[in-house]
């Protein structure tokens, strides 16, 4: 059987909070209106695709 | 044709999913600092001060990052020799050196700002965040990078994870997985 790694609830939280500041979200109190884990479905992290190159 | 904005936006609006997004944003914060996935996240966190703030002192950053002296200098050499920023005399005071973000540095960031509302504030935010998810005092952005992968993807495999990783050695992601684990921010099932 294969071992298995995931994310710590922790870990979660903090990243959200991350994603927040990204964004300049000021978050009420209790105001979890959204998840990571209600977002793992729609995609890839991956690696960046190559950037927009202005048109010379 | 659509302008350079345009492009960024569709850009962005491709890459809704919060996760993804942060992964970007380590992308090209990596990619500011000379592709060195290694760095140190309180590293990134200066290069984005020094950008906030074209023609800065070391003195400055320092104040306004908290940051001590000796680890100043250090990661200013760093940012220096990999020509992340260029240095100046001041023109009254010669003794006052000024630096500002130039090159590739520069272009990356911009990039990494797309996801911040272009805002500087936003991405140290983001940054700061992220340090504080660690319990090791020295994130570098390849813990991130890993972390933002294991919630991603959920139960992964180590391969999984590594696929996802920024190239290094093998050895390199096994420790880092490991410290993640350590730490107890990567859990993981017993082997059998």
């Amino acid at each position: 059987m294969v071992q298995k790694f995931r994310a710590a609830q922790t870990t979660i939280d903090g990243l959200e909070t991350a994603f927040l500041g990204l964004t300049g979200y000021v978050m009420p109190d209790h105001d979890l209106t959204w998840s990571f884990n209600n977002d793992r479905s729609k995609g890839k992290s991956g690696t960046a695709p190559t950037p927009p190159v202005a048109p010379k | 044709m659509p302008q350079k904005s345009g492009l960024k936006s569709l850009h962005n609006a491709a890459s809704s999913n919060p996760i993804q997004r942060m992964g970007l944003v380590l992308d090209h914060l990596v990619a500011a600092l000379g592709e060195d996935s290694s760095s140190p996240l309180r590293r990134a966190q200066i290069l984005v001060d020094i950008d906030a703030h074209p023609n800065t002192t070391q003195t400055e950053v320092m104040d306004r990052l908290k940051i001590n002296k000796s680890t100043m200098s250090r990661e200013i050499d760093w940012l220096y020799d990999h020509g992340c920023v260029i240095r100046q005399a001041g023109q009254q005071d010669g003794r006052l050196i000024h630096m500002t973000t130039c090159g590739y540095s520069k272009k990356s960031l911009s990039f990494a700002l797309d996801y911040a509302d272009h805002s500087h504030k936003n991405l140290q935010k983001f940054i700061e965040s992220l340090i504080t998810v660690f319990a090791n005092p020295k994130p570098t952005l390849r813990d991130a990078k890993l972390l933002v992968s294991a919630t991603e993807l959920g139960d992964a495999s180590r391969q999984e994870l590594f696929a996802r990783a920024y190239k290094a050695p093998l050895t390199t992601n096994i420790r880092t997985l490991e410290g993640l684990v350590e730490q107890g921010l990567i859990e993981t099932d017993s082997e059998s």
